[in-house]
């Protein structure tokens, strides 16, 4: 498979503390910390962590939504870090995003029929009637229906309005969507809905993911990798199957042993992980996870662990697995 | 209007179809329904008409002085009275709600444009906000009656520099308002997501934020109204407004000062003029307030 998309050492640090005309900021916030994956054409990379962890951060910054402090965003071998605002402009009709909250994600003053043409009439696509005609295509594709083009976002429900910001994203067919956990503010029910929507669009399309979510659940069912991160980093990257069957982290290990089952058996072990995630303010020293870690060693708490490729793609971040 | 602006341009996929129920639309409806909104419509109808329609009211010329006829009591000959000049009270209070009523809205005009800009610059481009708030600041440190009485004092008296000097005055607070929806707005994710989809400065201002930032601004400039129009009173009673002979309601206060005791109803004709127009408006924009936004009800 070819690849589309390379990160390296990508970083974002936020100056928090009081900012004022006579003080500099303070603290500095290590949202994400020297990330790197890669996505293949076609491909969903599912991308897992606790609230905080810096998720959305990175997917934002695929899009220079928010500016990286450091690091390079190849996409298509162009890194898009170093593209002035035209350039950047021109790469964005190849790179979309998905919200989560399919509330605040639609301009309320304006119609369905506008919002999904928004990104045409930016890029200067076709006329209006041809802009007119590809709402349509993309309403029907979605699931929704013509007449609903004329209406405004406050007559739909959640799960409608989320068909719309896909309607919207695919406008400009694009080939890399970022995902930003799509499915957590809707129903269960209707989450399946949209999840298999995505899974459609993307055979139909050849759509690149990065599929953004903290339901386990929810990403094993669409991811090809998954990458799960904690406190700015990316501890383990893995095919699906192999992370699922035999997660080498003990952060990894955790979480998927926390994933409600529909049988439950009796007597299996449960290695919840205990404590809050640490602030990324002042992240632990050595590795991040040695405090709630149910494995940590002396080693942990001085040096961070480096990244160690266990099997082919199956890489991980911890000393119980150093270099081979 | 708000409406309007943001379907500019769009795709026409509604133009045969009736008009559906827009935000706007459901908006002026519960308007409508209001208490407080009726009354204050209703008032303010009052005196827009008394303004308008001063001619077919009055044949009168305000400023026509007939000393025989000086100091009559509100009747049936005159139905205001007459002042000390023996000129029509009637046709100096409705000229005068005319000049009240042309300040208000120039003053309004201005604050809407000028605030508007001011208040987008600053919450939109972050790095210009420290600047421009600051400037901001110093202008709003000032009680606002008595940054008008010395913006009118250097400016002179003229209706163009009352007007300028009020805006001058409520500017600064009205930039504040804006400028505070836009830093909310800004963060919503339509706006990510038309960033994202490559919109340029110009666009994300005109078809996201500025749409959606208007109904602090509605609230905002209906009190504003009621200010300009009280603030300009004041000043025309100090004798920083227009030249004397011109009837607004200041002018026609100060002269009655004189003779409250002997003809009270100079003073307090224009006074209840003065107070219903207020009124009216502070229940405009109480409504207003009410129905677009329900969130500031419970901050005051």
């Amino acid at each position: 498979m070819t690849e589309l998309l390379r990160v390296t050492g990508l970083t974002k640090h936020f100056d928090v503390g009081e900012a004022g005309v006579f003080k500099r900021g303070r603290g500095v916030l290590r949202a994400v910390d020297q990330v790197d994956f890669a996505v293949n054409q076609g491909e969903t990379l599912g991308l897992v962590g606790e609230s905080g962890c810096g998720k959305s951060t990175v997917g934002r910054m695929l899009l220079r939504l928010i500016e990286p402090t450091a690091g390079r965003i190849e996409f298509e071998g162009v890194d898009l870090v170093t593209l002035d605002a035209k350039g950047m402009r021109d790469r964005r009709r190849q790179m979309q995003i998905i919200f989560q909250d399919p509330y605040g994600a639609l301009n309320p003053r304006m119609t369905v029929a506008d919002i999904i043409a928004e990104p045409l009439e930016i890029h200067g696509v076709g006329n209006a009637a041809e802009a007119r005609a590809r709402v349509f295509d993309l309403l029907s594709r979605v699931g929704l229906a013509p007449e609903h083009a004329r209406r405004y976002p406050h007559e739909f429900s959640g799960g409608q309005r989320q068909r719309i910001g896909i309607a919207r994203s695919l406008a400009l067919n694009p080939r890399f969507i970022v995902c930003d956990e799509p499915v957590s503010a809707l129903d269960v029910s209707i989450q399946a809905q949209i999840v298999n929507l995505l899974q459609d669009l993307q055979q139909e399309f050849g759509l690149a993911f990065l599929f953004i979510a903290h339901d386990l659940g929810v990403v094993k069912h669409i991811s090809d990798r998954v990458a799960v991160m904690y406190l700015g980093k990316i501890v383990e990257i893995a095919d699906k199957r192999t992370l699922y069957a035999s997660p080498l982290h003990p952060y990894t290990q955790a979480l998927i042993a926390a994933v409600p089952e529909p049988k439950p058996r009796a007597g299996r072990r449960r290695a919840g992980i205990t404590g809050e995630i640490p602030s990324a303010l002042n992240p632990p020293k050595g590795c991040r996870f040695h405090t709630r870690c149910p494995k940590v060693m002396p080693v942990c708490r001085e040096i961070e662990p480096p990244v160690t490729e266990q099997a082919a793609g199956h890489k991980v971040a911890c000393h119980l697995f150093p270099a081979a | 209007m708000a409406d309007g602006v943001a379907t500019m341009g769009s795709v026409p996929a509604r133009a045969a179809d009736p008009k559906p129920r827009s935000a706007a639309w459901d908006a002026l409806r519960r308007l409508l329904r209001h208490r407080s909104f009726q009354t204050g419509l209703f008032l303010f109808a009052i005196i827009l008409a008394a303004a308008v329609f001063a001619p077919l009211i009055t044949a009168a010329d305000p400023n026509k002085l007939a000393m025989r006829a000086r100091f009559k009591p509100p009747g049936l000959d005159h139905w205001f009275g007459t002042d000390n000049f023996g000129r029509s009270q009637l046709a100096r209070v409705v000229y005068g709600a005319q000049l009240s009523l042309m300040i208000g809205t120039a003053v309004v005009i201005i604050n809407a444009v000028f605030g508007t800009l001011l208040g987008a610059i600053s919450g939109y481009f972050r790095h210009l906000d420290n600047v421009l708030m600051r400037v901001n600041d110093a202008i709003m440190a000032f009680p606002a009656i008595l940054l008008a009485i010395g913006v009118a004092a250097v400016l002179g008296r003229s209706m163009p520099n009352m007007i300028l000097a009020l805006s001058i005055v409520y500017i600064p607070r009205t930039a504040r308002i804006v400028r505070s929806s836009v830093i909310v707005i800004r963060q919503m994710e339509y706006v990510q997501a038309a960033v994202a989809a490559g919109a340029g400065h110009w666009r994300i201002l005109r078809r996201h934020i500025l749409p959606n930032s208007m109904a602090p601004l509605l609230v905002q400039l209906s009190f504003l109204f009621a200010y300009a129009v009280l603030t300009e009173a004041t000043l025309s009673f100090l004798g920083l407004g227009a030249e004397p002979p011109t009837p607004t309601w200041g002018n026609i206060m100060a002269e009655g000062r004189q003779y409250m005791r002997e003809a009270p109803w100079i003073i307090a004709i224009p006074g209840a003029a003065l107070a219903i127009t207020v009124m009216a408006l502070n229940l405009l924009g109480d409504g207003l307030r009410d129905i677009l936004d329900p969130r500031l009800r419970i901050q005051q």
